[in-house]
């Protein structure tokens, strides 16, 4: 896949140049003419972001649906990318830190970093003080998403109409050019919360069959909520002041994910952030083959029917029955 | 003599609202006339009223002298706006007061359930195609965007028919719709300038700029045959109130009423929308406000939410054009940072009329 989608769109170059120019660089010996840098400098980069970012949007999907006990939970549902693409346009168009003395990228990924934490705090806040169902909590994530946007949007009239364009196609989620430079800072948080989450697979496992039981095994499940959703944000702030807010990747892969692998943490990460991957690749292929789509509406186009169809299968889903079962017992909330 | 006493009590009944509708007339009357003295030339707030009186009076002044001018601008360029607003805020209050009665779901609106943004899409795609059933006129667009504002209308009609699911569950619906036009929206948008992008950008958010008299009949006339048609079927909005089954054992169609009454909303948001843009959650803030006032009656609620709905959109239009003076914010941020936090109150606050699981 990762050798075909360069191959994709406009320019025509055939997979096997693909291959070619890629053991090149490899070796050590660029050939350097055009086709070399629409494929290594632009397709590849863009591709490898994809590949990136669909990963941490899968495995952030599968924490945070077993987190939240909520299959409908995801980082754009739940708002956690509102939040953080509030904190990118705030850094980039009106260069304000949060965090006071960080430039560039640093103050960037900040300050998307701190308000993507601001949904999930108010989302775990509530369903502590008050019970909630799976649809109320993400309401909520909603309501918190309508504040962020409208802050958004209102920053964005403070920028000039080029730069409003760009911001707006940015807002849809935009993978478009990559650099080799951004890779790093993308990669890095993703491998490291991702490793940090695995490390906590079976603890979020415990935690999906309910607070209670948890409490028996001797797990915390407060704790574990705050450092995986910690884990999420980290991950989804790095991703975001990249690629502007993607949607419903993290919504669709878990379930794809969980039909092949079960529901077990240790086996349904790796393999939610994989199908993740490969989704928000071939759909980077398909907005560039379209004609230079943000990615962000082809995901929606295809996520809202699977949305869809998801809460109105609600109550025959397997899943669900299991997470109904575990709320029942658990009546009797600890907190 | 306890007949006299139940007399009384309904008269205070009635006072207490007729009170707060004849409040938010004065606050809608006062709003009118400061929203006309916004942007250049000083004119004072009671010459405001003077201006329009005598224009209504039929003066005319020649051209070019002060008095022509204070006519011009009052007239001319600043009361259409607040006309707008009056038109529109009250249109979609009533709306999503009716919304809310008829699914029984305090988070009902048109912006929630998807109609505006159907209604947004439909007018952009015949604006952006030139593809409308009656030519590229103002008609053509609103058309389209009615024929689109109904796709969520029946969805939602649809569902709630068949599929027994919570008011948040629906909610949830179309809020996702939304997402599905805005992604459908871009899709048509992306491929414009820079310049075309961005008018089309805050259109999506919504604003009152630029109108002119003429565009004001179709709206006007529409929404005030919609407002009145509600404040007639108000009683029976009471009834749908108490839930499906008793409104069928007092001798009403539910299901026929429910789709009539949203094909005529269908239509009152698509004669708004397709000037204004989407301007969300009016129909959410003003009868939440108007029936922790003066309670569920829907008798009096509508006309609260008319007259509330009116003001709200005018002050906050107002604000959005004083913030940052010589430039103005669009109406529909504002709107969405009152809305927002009031639609997180609504979801988990722990009881009230029709609670939401």
């Amino acid at each position: 896949m990762l050798v075909v989608s360069p191959a994709l769109g406009a320019y025509s170059v055939s997979p096997g140049e693909v291959l070619d120019i890629i053991i090149s660089h490899l070796t050590g010996n660029p050939p350097g003419d055009r086709t070399d840098f629409v494929v290594w400098d632009v397709r590849l980069t863009s591709s490898i972001m994809a590949v990136i970012t669909g990963f941490a949007l899968g495995v952030c999907g599968s924490v945070m649906q077993a987190v939240m006990r909520n299959p409908l939970a995801d980082p754009y549902t739940m708002g956690v990318s509102s939040g953080a693409s509030l904190g990118a346009v705030l850094s980039l168009v009106m260069g304000i830190s949060i965090i006071p003395g960080l430039m560039g990228d640093a103050s960037v990924i900040a300050n998307a970093f701190l308000l993507s934490l601001v949904p999930m705090a108010v989302i775990l806040f509530l369903s502590i003080a008050r019970k909630m169902t799976d649809t109320m909590m993400i309401l909520c994530g909603i309501g918190v998403m309508y504040f962020f946007s409208a802050s958004t949007s209102l920053l964005m009239l403070a920028a000039d109409p080029t730069q409003m364009s760009a911001v707006y196609s940015w807002n849809l989620g935009n993978i478009g050019i990559g650099y080799w430079d951004n890779l790093p800072t993308m990669l890095v948080p993703t491998a490291a919360c991702t490793a940090l989450l695995m490390v906590f697979s079976s603890r979020i496992d415990v935690l999906t069959s309910g607070d209670n039981l948890s409490h028996t095994v001797g797990v915390d499940p407060f704790r574990v909520r705050i450092l995986s959703s910690l884990g999420v944000s980290v991950m989804i702030a790095s991703i975001v002041s990249f690629t502007g807010t993607i949607g419903f990747i993290g919504l669709i892969s878990p379930h794809m994910a969980r039909a092949f692998v079960g529901s077990k943490q240790v086996y349904l990460i790796p393999a939610s952030g994989l199908v993740g991957a490969v989704m928000l690749l071939a759909a980077n292929n398909a907005a560039r083959m379209l004609g230079s789509l943000p990615v962000g509406v082809i995901t929606t186009l295809v996520g809202c029917p699977i949305f869809f169809a998801l809460l109105i299968r609600q109550r025959r889903s397997q899943w669900i029955r299991c997470h109904e079962l575990a709320r029942k017992s658990s009546t009797i909330n600890i907190y | 003599m306890p007949e006299q006493d139940f007399a009384d009590g309904y008269l205070r009944y009635v006072r207490h609202k007729m009170v707060f509708i004849l409040a938010a007339l004065a606050v809608l009357i006062v709003a009118a006339g400061v929203s006309c003295l916004v942007d250049g030339r000083p004119i004072g707030v009671l010459d405001v009223y003077r201006i329009i009186w005598d224009h209504i009076a039929g003066a005319r002044y020649e051209y070019a002298t002060p008095e022509y001018w204070d006519d011009f601008v009052v007239c001319q360029m600043r009361l259409p706006r607040t006309v707008l607003a009056i038109v529109a805020g009250s249109s979609l209050a009533v709306c999503g007061t009716v919304m809310q009665s008829i699914m029984s779901n305090p988070l009902a609106d048109p912006y929630t359930t998807g109609m505006s943004s159907g209604a947004c899409l439909g007018a952009i795609i015949a604006i952006a195609m030139g593809f409308a059933f009656t030519g590229p006129s103002v008609y053509g667009i609103m058309g389209m965007s009615f024929l689109v504002a109904l796709i969520p209308a029946f969805i939602v009609i649809l569902v709630s028919r068949l599929i027994s699911t919570s008011p948040a569950t629906l909610i949830l619906m179309g809020t996702i719709m939304s997402y599905l036009f805005g992604a459908i929206n871009t899709l048509i948008l992306v491929h414009q300038e820079g310049e075309t992008l961005s008018a089309a950008y805050l259109w999506t958010i919504g604003s009152l700029d630029n109108v002119i008299w003429s565009d004001l009949w179709v709206p006007g006339i529409v929404s005030i045959l919609g407002c009145s048609a509600m404040l007639a079927m108000s009683g029976k909005l009471n009834v749908m109130m108490m839930g499906d089954d008793q409104a069928r054992s007092m001798g009403l169609d539910v299901d026929n009423f429910r789709t009539v009454l949203l094909l005529v909303l269908s239509v009152m948001v698509a004669s708004i929308i397709s000037f204004t843009g989407i301007l969300g959650f009016v129909g959410l803030v003003a009868p939440h406000i108007v029936r922790m006032a003066i309670g569920s009656d829907n008798r009096f609620v509508i006309p609260a939410s008319i007259a509330f709905g009116s003001a709200l959109l005018l002050v906050t239009d107002t604000i959005a054009r004083l913030v940052v003076f010589p430039y103005e914010i669009p109406v529909g941020i504002i709107l969405m940072f009152i809305g927002g936090p009031l639609f997180l109150y609504v979801i988990i606050r722990k009881k009230g009329y029709g609670g939401i699981y």
